[in-house]
């Protein structure tokens, strides 16, 4: 049969299922072979992700290459009962996007580039949700936020945002931020139709 | 931030919205409240979906870059449950960490005699998170980065207790060695506080008694036993 053909863990390749969570499962078990095909479903995402966050393409890139080899190092401990594949990768990426946006960029001058962006923001993600595969989806469900939660959301995923800043931002309370962020999350969870782990 | 109900604080923390302390506080409390980790654990799926509704072609050199580099780096140990599968499960890396963590609590600053007490049960760790927490939310808390991995000191004088909480920590240079915390006076002397070492990258460990002379922490690499005296070099210092 096909016995010239070496693979990094014999036979685990082969699996059935190519979908992110079934490869991260197999990366976890140090298949190098399973990470390749891991690298084309996530690196748009965290790359796409990282660099909205940055907002500088030379850093984007560093993060990206960091949180890519961190997926490979950690995936041992990649429980799916937990979440998907996807959420835990893109969590580490928005994790190590944040932290550098916030060692690296001065919160005056994150607040002086705040306004601008809340407003700019809405048209690029309902622009680059159109070309994603869920776009419809996405987009349908960032309109059943309200304005201030959308705004609140935007503020904290993509500019990197603590929730203090969002409310001196926005001239809201600190509990009034607290609460948009988290019931806007609320909405556009169940908007997507989305569920957290199966830990149960 | 607001101790009573941290609850509000699910959608923050699943955007990385928080500040040092209080993520360090509020993963403590995940550890032990179920319907925080569920809620989180949807929203982060959520969130996700807009991460990937961001995703932009990578740079044409990054995957071979990527690549390399993972290719060159050894994986984490499979697992840190060395536990009971029944352990408080836990989102994310941190409540795993604290219930493998080896706390060790000193008593007594100024007498320096250590009574060290060794910690282990996943019940005692919830106990830690949750005195964690009150230290972190303590009205007078104060937050320190501490140059070990990515770690920071949490500090309240008025409960005459500090936490060290850490992630990314490498572990000990020396083998056989572990850290130890040593509380520094104005005059310069120093206290001995617990040792501890690294799990999975994570480390939490404690002082506690009265802060008001202690002016900074620092930390060295001893004997597993820890020292009464520093014999190794400080690796860490903070100041209060």
């Amino acid at each position: 049969m096909d016995r010239d053909h070496l693979r990094a863990v014999p036979g685990a390749s082969d699996a059935p299922g190519t979908s992110p969570d079934a490869l991260l499962a197999l990366v976890g078990r140090g298949d190098a072979a399973a990470f390749e095909r891991l690298y084309p479903l996530v690196a748009g995402p965290v790359y796409g992700l990282a660099l909205r966050v940055v907002r500088n393409p030379a850093l984007a890139e560093e993060v990206s290459q960091e949180v890519l080899v961190e997926v490979w190092r950690q995936a041992p401990r990649f429980d799916r009962t937990r979440g998907s594949a996807m959420a835990w990768v893109l969590t580490m990426a928005h994790r190590r996007a944040v932290d550098r946006v916030r060692r690296e960029v001065s919160q005056s001058q994150r607040a002086a580039r705040a306004a601008a962006l809340a407003s700019d923001d809405r048209d690029v993600v309902a622009e680059q949700a159109e070309r994603s595969l869920d776009a419809a989806r996405v987009r349908q469900a960032l309109g059943r936020l309200t304005a201030p939660q959308r705004e609140a959301i935007e503020l904290a995923f993509f500019a990197g945002y603590t929730h203090q800043e969002v409310s001196g931002v926005l001239g809201v309370p600190l509990g009034t931020a607290k609460t948009r962020i988290r019931d806007g999350l609320i909405r556009l969870r169940d908007a997507l139709g989305v569920e957290g782990g199966a830990e149960r | 931030m607001s101790a009573e109900n941290p609850h509000a604080l699910t959608g923050a923390y699943a955007l990385d919205a928080l500040e040092p302390a209080e993520r360090a506080a509020f993963q403590a409390h995940l550890a032990t409240c179920r319907d925080c980790r569920d809620e989180v654990a949807g929203m982060l799926e959520a969130a996700a979906r807009l991460g990937q509704a961001a995703a932009v072609p990578p740079p044409p050199g990054l995957r071979e870059r990527a690549l390399a580099q993972a290719a060159a780096t050894p994986q984490v140990p499979a697992s840190l449950d060395t536990f009971p599968a029944s352990r408080v499960p836990g989102r994310r890396r941190w409540p795993a960490a604290v219930a493998a963590a080896v706390v060790l609590v000193v008593g007594g600053v100024a007498g320096g005699t250590a009574a060290v007490r060794e910690i282990r049960a996943d019940q005692a760790a919830a106990a830690d998170q949750a005195h964690m927490m009150r230290i972190a939310t303590a009205p007078d808390a104060v937050s320190h980065d501490v140059a070990l991995g990515t770690s920071h000191v949490v500090m309240s004088k008025a409960m005459q207790a500090a936490a060290l909480v850490g992630e990314d920590v490498p572990m000990p240079v020396r083998a056989g060695m572990a850290y130890q915390l040593w509380m520094v006076h104005a005059d310069g002397s120093t206290a001995p506080g617990p040792t501890f070492m690294p799990e999975g990258g994570e480390v939490l460990a404690f002082v506690e008694g009265d802060l008001s002379h202690v002016t900074a922490l620092s930390v060295t690499e001893e004997p597993m036993a820890g020292s009464d005296r520093m014999t190794g070099e400080v690796i860490a210092v903070v100041a209060l």
